[in-house]
């Protein structure tokens, strides 16, 4: 892979050209990643690669080696993996529930605690999900309950 | 994902309801002990103290307490129940349990149903506060945990303007 950067000070906007012969999945987390810089999600959809704001995603989750983005009536896969995306996400109010979730904290309905010292979770969609006793702890801080 | 839990959890919870019950029976024994040395083998030293084979016996009930607990609130064996049926299972098992240690070890007479309206008043009342204070507790984190929510989302929002 040859990359080619051209330096212009006359240039407005950052423009990025990629060529190649199909869309390969290491090129899509490429993208992804790209788009991660102006807080953009990738996700694909129907075969088709969608920009999405991380506000629009509810929650993350993964399954068979596959990480999913879940809006309120679509999911998407997406190329990234769960600790590229927490990484990411954590400043735009993501947080992770379970080795496997991370969620959006700001469709979060309400919060509930749950047996062992779980929390549950209601989204603003209705779907509820579990937060595990050693990702509660962590919530609860960011809550500023502990 | 649920925290592994070792035997020194299963431990310390069965050795703090222990010392628990233990405080409460040499209490006892010193306010109710000579009245009651006659009908129970729990106060059978009167208000002198507390028999070693009661410690033992105790000591035995909070274990299989311990291991009733284990069975219906950590999700190993049990995974789904709601809160409410696997707290009805303890209940259950608590009070056969405490029936058979009644029975076997001449706890309280098992034939006068004072004693077992005693024990259920007892029982029963502990219970209640018992659940009152849990139902309390997971009101107020719950009300913390919303309110913490309102604030982070707030400070999200003003985050974006």
């Amino acid at each position: 892979m040859e990359i080619v950067i051209y330096s212009d000070s006359d240039v407005e906007e950052m423009k990025i050209n990629i060529y190649c012969r199909k869309l390969t999945p290491e090129l899509e987390r490429v993208v992804a990643v790209l788009k991660m810089l102006e807080q953009k999600l990738t996700g694909i959809y129907e075969g088709e690669t969608c920009f999405l704001d991380p506000d629009k995603v509810l929650y993350i989750d993964t399954a068979d080696k596959k990480t999913f983005l879940y809006t309120t009536d679509k999911v998407y896969e997406t190329a990234l993996k769960l600790y590229e995306l927490e990484e990411q996400l954590s400043c735009a109010g993501f947080f992770r529930g379970g080795k496997s979730t991370i969620i959006n904290l700001r469709h979060i309905e309400s919060l509930r605690a749950d047996l062992n010292r779980r929390i549950q979770v209601t989204l603003d969609n209705g779907e509820k999900l579990l937060v595990s006793r050693q990702y509660a702890e962590e919530l609860k801080r960011r809550l500023g309950v502990k | 994902m649920e925290e592994k839990k070792t035997i020194f959890d299963f431990g310390t919870r069965v050795f703090c309801s222990f010392g628990f019950s233990m405080m409460f029976m040499a209490v006892f024994s010193g306010l109710v002990g000579d009245e009651a040395k006659e009908v129970s083998t729990l106060f059978a030293l009167g208000t002198k103290g507390v028999p070693v084979y009661v410690i033992w016996q105790f000591l035995g009930i909070n274990i299989l307490i311990g291991g009733f607990n284990f069975l219906f609130f950590s999700e190993r064996i049990i995974r789904e129940m709601s809160v409410f049926v696997r707290t009805l299972c303890m209940l259950g098992s608590v009070v056969v349990l405490i029936g058979f240690f009644a029975y076997f070890f001449g706890w309280f007479p098992i034939d006068m149903w004072q004693a077992w309206l005693g024990f259920f008043v007892s029982f029963g009342t502990c219970f209640a506060i018992s659940l009152f204070i849990m139902k309390w507790k997971e009101k107020v984190e719950n009300r913390k945990m919303e309110e913490g929510l309102k604030r982070v989302k707030e400070k999200l929002e003003d985050a974006d303007f």
